[in-house]
């Protein structure tokens, strides 16, 4: 079943994806008006063309006013992104270069002409590089914060290209990267985004390394602290069972902590903290950081892995309480939330009624659906044959192979105790293994299996709160 | 043409007076009437070319947008058998402006006293009520020009117009006669159909648009005329032929005006002239000019010792060449002084020599006499400079204005023109002036006109080499150097040697390469040497440019450093308001070599901004820069082609020099870098402990310079093989090297031995 409850898709945004949201910002922001400090904003009216009319016979008339080529060079920006015009982009160019004539240094300029070229470099034309560096480098470090280095855009410009032609280049990639490093050492991004891609790679070590030497140049960056405990939670995940290593989970939560401070409305970190305390079997905090995730962000999925925790702990009036409160606020009634908490609290009817509704709104299913579609049709008396063989099984590893072979009898028992090597893996094994017994009559064997999924402490698995349910339905020896 | 290269135009010798771009027209009176006196008041002693200027004034219609209109321009020449010639001229003017009415106020025609005579036969305005008012006695004059300070035989006619206004009419006539042959058998001159009127304070000519302009020449009919083509332009030609005398009439109808702007071409055709002669042959000119020369080639003792001398010590042609190019600069001193000689013809050799001074067509005679007398084959050559831009040359005529040596290929020399007149230039002495231009050889054998060789736009160049070598306190200084070749090298070596107050003067102009700069020390070499080539050489002074110690210090230097003093592209007409071809030439160079140095090894580079490259049809610019230890070196070459760029081209030139104006400067800063101050001092310290590797290590990544790291991490794990952090930073270096199975065991290996990652 769910090993984990998995973060909502619309939680970590892709730092490429940043990136490239970055990029349009950039785009948008040239037809923008920043201050000049000699000039008072420009107003673009939606006729760009009569305005630019306008302005170049002003700027005939007094060809050195600065202030009249910056506005002209945004009104030409404007008519450039509209129409898509080259030339309409050469002529913004000309007006911001001879602003910076008149007016050396001028830093909105030398920030909107950077943009330009940036644009130009992620659109992959070699010889805006140099110009956009040059620009940079004028601009002071305050300044240069708030754009992305050059090597940035040549990053997303391959990082694009390869995507396009599917074929992959990494190293070309990390160069680019390493390079943005070298220009903008003070800037986050590309320690992030270059321990992302090490990450993807499971160069965990070195993930982690490039992320604390980021931390050490930038001490306030909320992202980069946020990047290290991902990277610490990433790590223990890949070996296998997160609740093997501890310190990991420590770790990420040290520097969740971190990053709470610089950001404390970021609900993402609170999410983050109420999963890791709740691995750590310290519910409370876990049910106060889930407590500060809704109030910042009382989003029914929020609500509803608020409601999910408190099922787990076997809390289940408040569980169903959120989980009302979920559903008020727009829960889907396909959310997995419904069925797991009726599960855990032996509701089979209902569990079987929303089990309906999420599996009816699945591509494909996993194992554990496979498996949970048996246990609620058994103990709801429901079958639930004709639905699941609609649906793709999805395997997703060599275990999730193990455990459905074993539950379709293709494996023995002990076959399965061998293929599990972790607690993970062995809290499954004692749980599948426990309700087998269960359903055999084999009461104390069950009872057995099933104390000893729970003793694997394996805090936030579905099948803790459903082998607690089982032993109670046992009654004690 | 930038200014600086205008000033170079500047020649040492005027050889004839010939006829100036005012329209002034030399011709021989034979038949005319002999009244030498101007005829101030009454117009009817002299007879009238043009109608009377009541009818004159009716019959134009009148330009209210034009400053000034000529109503007639109208000149009639009478040639007689013995090609003696004299011409009435007769001009009038609607004056429609201030400016016009300035500059028209006073009239001035030149012409050569040697050779002919002039006089005014009437001048009135017709103010605008209607009334005539004529010429004041005391308002006329012959003067000699007071612009230059040769002895010649130059003359004008000046004469002040009373009462002229904005809407008056000015008329006058004037006649030319020749009093002497200049080539005996022949007939030769030029006629321009504008009026060319010089502006009032010297401020150059103008020529107004025309109504109507007509030349017509009345000559025998057995004299064959030989006249330039004109189709290009509005005028039309008749010829009719009545009592054995021929008349061809050139008739030009609402010509428009000439704006005269810098940089135009240098060939006439801008306007309509027209050259008429009574050969079509070069030779017949060359052969006069020889007939002239030849009987000044003579020698005497002390110019056959002169030749002894040189024998004595110069073996071969070109040392020889060398010997009397020397021999001259040393020894004759440029002096023109031909009061009564009409411009063409020389002194003696001997005499020259004896005497210590000449001009150009005596020190040509000297060099002559010596070269052929040394067993070098050499000519005369006539020259048309610059300053007098390229007249149509298919018809001859006599409008040079200068004279070298020619000394043709023979015997491994190359061909050589030698212009001895300037004190102390370059060998052989070829000068911008002369670049380009119509030269006559002069022998009994030329048949044609040659032109000059021109010098590649490389040739022509001013090369600043600068480095900022010392640094004290919150001052900086830098040596520079600027190497010139070509008509910088013929100018500079020019002022360097007449300014009366060079030093100050050259500081001022070195100073503007930076003008937050002082030139605290200038020295010139060469300036004396004809043989090397002249150079400047010196320090910059900058005082409070940075804060010394850890401040950063910042640079910059652009090609429009070298533009603005070595070149005029600042200047340029705007596209609107240019009218004449641009014209570039000859072509030049502009180079730069900057040593940018670091105050201490302590700050950093941080490049702002390169310059560009620039290839276009006008402009080539290359730029590079260099990172060097301590140093920055940028090198910039800058070619200004030689071109010729037509008004519809004109916006386009406009436009990529505004661009090159503004392209990109240098700019860069030596920043104080804690961590490469660091990593300098741990470098240096050369100590190899585990502590420092593991420190420069983190400094190199810090850095960026990945590969050093690597170095540094494997050394710190070679020094201490039980040291975690070793490893840690050995794990990212090689993750950054790209060595990630390397990389993920060091990193195991650092946690093996209790690194907590």
């Amino acid at each position: 079943m769910t090993l984990f409850q998995q973060p909502s898709t619309t939680r970590g945004m892709l730092l490429n994806a940043a990136l490239l949201m970055a990029t349009l910002v950039l785009v948008g922001g040239c037809s923008q008006q920043p201050h000049t400090g000699t000039t008072t904003t420009a107003i673009i009216s939606s006729n760009t063309t009569a305005e630019i009319a306008a302005l170049e016979m002003q700027v005939q008339q007094t060809p050195n006013n600065a202030e009249l080529h910056y506005k002209l060079g945004l009104a030409y920006i404007v008519h450039a992104e509209k129409n898509d015009s080259p030339r309409s982009r050469e002529l913004a160019i000309k007006n911001f270069r001879k602003v910076l004539k008149l007016v050396p240094g001028n830093i909105a300029t030398l920030k909107l002409l950077y943009n330009i070229y940036y644009e130009d470099i992620v659109a992959g034309n070699e010889k805006a590089f140099i110009k956009a560096t040059n620009l940079f480098n004028q601009l002071p470090d305050e300044v240069q914060k708030d754009v992305n280095a050059p090597s940035l855009g040549v990053f997303l410009h391959r990082y694009m290209a390869q995507k396009k032609s599917g074929k992959k280049n990494l190293p070309e990639l990390y160069g680019a990267l390493l390079a943005a490093l070298r220009e903008q050492p003070t800037s986050d991004k590309a320690y992030i985004q270059l321990a992302k891609m090490y990450r993807e790679e499971s160069y965990y070590p070195l993930a982690l390394a490039t992320l604390k030497l980021g931390a050490e140049q930038i001490s306030n960056s909320q992202e980069l602290y946020e990047a290290i405990a991902n990277t610490y939670e990433a790590r223990a995940e890949a070996s296998g069972c997160s609740y093997d290593k501890p310190t990991y989970i420590e770790d990420a939560i040290h520097f969740y902590q971190q990053a709470v401070p610089l950001a404390p409305t970021n609900a993402e970190l609170h999410y983050a903290l109420a999963r890791l305390y709740l691995d750590q079997n310290r519910y409370q905090l876990a049910l106060h950081e889930a407590g500060i995730l809704v109030d910042l962000e009382p989003s029914a999925e929020n609500i509803a892995f608020s409601a999910q925790n408190y099922s787990i702990l076997g809390r289940a009036h408040t569980a169903q309480q959120l989980l009302e409160r979920a559903k008020i606020q727009g829960l889907a009634a396909s959310d997995s939330a419904y069925h797991e908490i009726y599960m855990n609290s032996g509701e089979w009817m209902k569990a079987a009624l929303s089990f309906t509704d999420y599996l009816q709104a699945q591509q494909n299913i996993s194992v554990y659906d496979a498996i949970k579609a048996d246990i609620i049709g058994q103990q709801a008396d429901i079958d639930f044959s004709k639905l699941t063989p609609q649906k793709k099984l999805v395997f997703n590893s060599e275990w999730e192979a193990a455990i459905y072979a074993f539950w379709t009898n293709k494996m023995t028992r002990s076959q399965l105790e061998q293929t599990a090597k972790n607690r993970c893996e062995r809290t499954e094994y004692f749980f599948y293994s426990g309700y087998r017994d269960y359903r055999a009559g084999n009461i104390t064997a069950a009872r057995n299996n099933f104390s000893a999924a729970l003793q694997q402490n394996t805090y936030r698995f579905i099948e803790r709160p459903l082998a607690r349910h089982f032993l109670t339905g046992l009654g004690t020896k | 043409m930038p200014d600086l290269l205008t000033k170079i135009f500047y020649l040492r010798c005027v050889l004839l007076i010939g006829l100036s771009m005012a329209g002034a027209y030399a011709l021989a009176d034979n038949d005319k009437d002999k009244n030498k006196d101007i005829d101030k008041n009454n117009d009817k002693k002299a007879e009238r070319i043009a109608p009377a200027l009541k009818t004159l004034a009716r019959s134009f219609k009148l330009d209210s947008s034009s400053e000034a209109q000529v109503i007639l321009r109208k000149t009639r020449v009478h040639i007689d058998e013995q090609l003696m010639s004299h011409a009435t001229s007769y001009v009038a003017v609607y004056i429609n402006s201030d400016e016009a009415v300035r500059d028209y106020s006073q009239i001035s025609v030149s012409f050569n006293s040697f050779y002919e005579d002039i006089e005014l036969e009437f001048a009135n305005v017709r103010t605008p009520d209607g009334k005539m008012d004529s010429i004041k006695a005391d308002a006329t004059q012959i003067q000699s020009p007071t612009d230059e300070n040769f002895y010649h035989d130059r003359k004008e006619l000046l004469f002040s117009l009373p009462n002229v206004r904005k809407g008056s009419i000015i008329e006058f006539q004037y006649r030319y006669t020749d009093t002497k042959k200049m080539v005996p058998d022949q007939w030769f001159d030029s006629f321009s159909f504008h009026w060319w009127e010089d502006r009032a304070a010297g401020q150059g000519s103008r020529a107004d648009s025309i109504v109507a302009s007509e030349l017509q020449i009345i000559a025998p009919a057995t004299i064959n005329l030989i006249s330039s083509d004109t189709s290009a332009y509005p005028i039309t030609q008749k010829r009719s032929i009545k009592d054995a005398q021929q008349t061809v009439t050139w008739t030009g109808k609402n010509l428009a005006k000439i704006e005269l702007q810098n940089s135009m071409q240098r060939e006439h055709d801008y306007a309509p002239y027209l050259r008429v002669a009574t050969t079509a042959k070069w030779n017949d000119v060359a052969r006069w000019a020889d007939q002239l020369i030849e009987p000044h080639l003579v020698s005497d003792a002390k110019l056959n010792a002169l030749v002894a001398d040189i024998k004595k010590t110069a073996l071969t042609p070109e040392a020889k060449t060398k010997a009397v190019y020397r021999a001259i600069q040393e020894q004759v001193r440029y002096v023109f002084a031909h009061v009564g000689r009409g411009g063409y013809e020389p002194h003696d050799a001997a005499e020259i020599l004896k005497n210590g001074y000449g001009d150009c067509k005596d020190q040509t005679v000297l060099a002559v006499m010596l070269l052929r007398e040394l067993g070098i084959a050499a000519d005369p050559a006539l020259i048309v400079t610059r300053g007098r831009g390229v007249p149509d040359m298919r018809v001859p005529g006599i409008s040079f204005d200068h004279m070298i040596v020619h000394i043709p290929a023979q015997n491994g020399l190359p061909e050589i023109w030698m212009d001895t007149t300037g004190e102390t230039s370059l060998y052989p002495g070829f000068s911008v002036g002369i670049e380009g231009q119509p030269a006559l050889v002069v022998n009994n054998k030329t048949q044609s006109i040659s032109v000059l060789p021109s010098l590649p736009a490389r040739e022509h160049f001013a090369e600043l080499e600068l480095v900022f070598d010392k640094f004290e306190g919150r001052d900086t200084q830098a040596s520079f150097k600027i190497n010139f070749g070509g008509l910088y090298e013929q100018r500079l070596r020019s002022m360097w040697k007449y300014s009366s107050e060079r030093d100050k003067y050259f500081r001022e102009l070195i100073g503007q390469i930076y003008n937050s700069a002082e030139v605290t020390e200038l020295t010139a070499s060469n300036a004396d040497n004809m043989w090397q080539p002249f150079s400047l050489s010196g320090r910059f002074s900058f005082t409070n440019v940075w804060g010394g110690g850890k401040d950063p210090i910042n640079y910059s230097f652009s090609i429009t450093q070298l533009t603005n003093l070595f070149a005029d592209l600042r200047n340029l007409h705007s596209v609107h308001d240019r009218k004449q071809i641009y014209v570039v030439d000859p072509g030049y160079s502009l180079r730069a070599r900057i040593v940018f140095a670091s105050p201490d090894s302590d700050h950093q580079l941080q490049l702002t901004t390169q310059g560009e490259n620039i290839d276009n049809a006008y402009y080539t610019l290359t730029q590079s820069g260099k990172q060097e230890k301590n140093r920055y070196v940028i090198n910039q070459d800058l070619t200004v082609k030689q071109v010729k760029v037509p008004l519809k081209d004109y916006g386009d030139f406009y436009q990529k020099t505004n661009e090159l104006i503004e392209s990109n400067d240098w700019s860069l800063s030596y920043i104080y870098n804690k961590t490469a101050a660091e990593l300098i001092a741990l470098e240096n310290n050369g100590t190899s402990d585990v502590v420092s590797l593991i420190a420069l290590t983190r400094l190199h990544i810090k850095n960026g310079d990945y590969a050093k790291s690597l170095a540094t991490a494997q050394q710190a794990v070679n020094a201490s093989p039980k040291k975690a952090e070793a490893y840690y930073v050995l794990g990212l270096a090689q993750g950054y090297n790209q060595l990630f199975t390397e990389s993920d065991a060091s990193f195991k290996q650092a946690e093996a031995l209790g690194y907590k990652l």
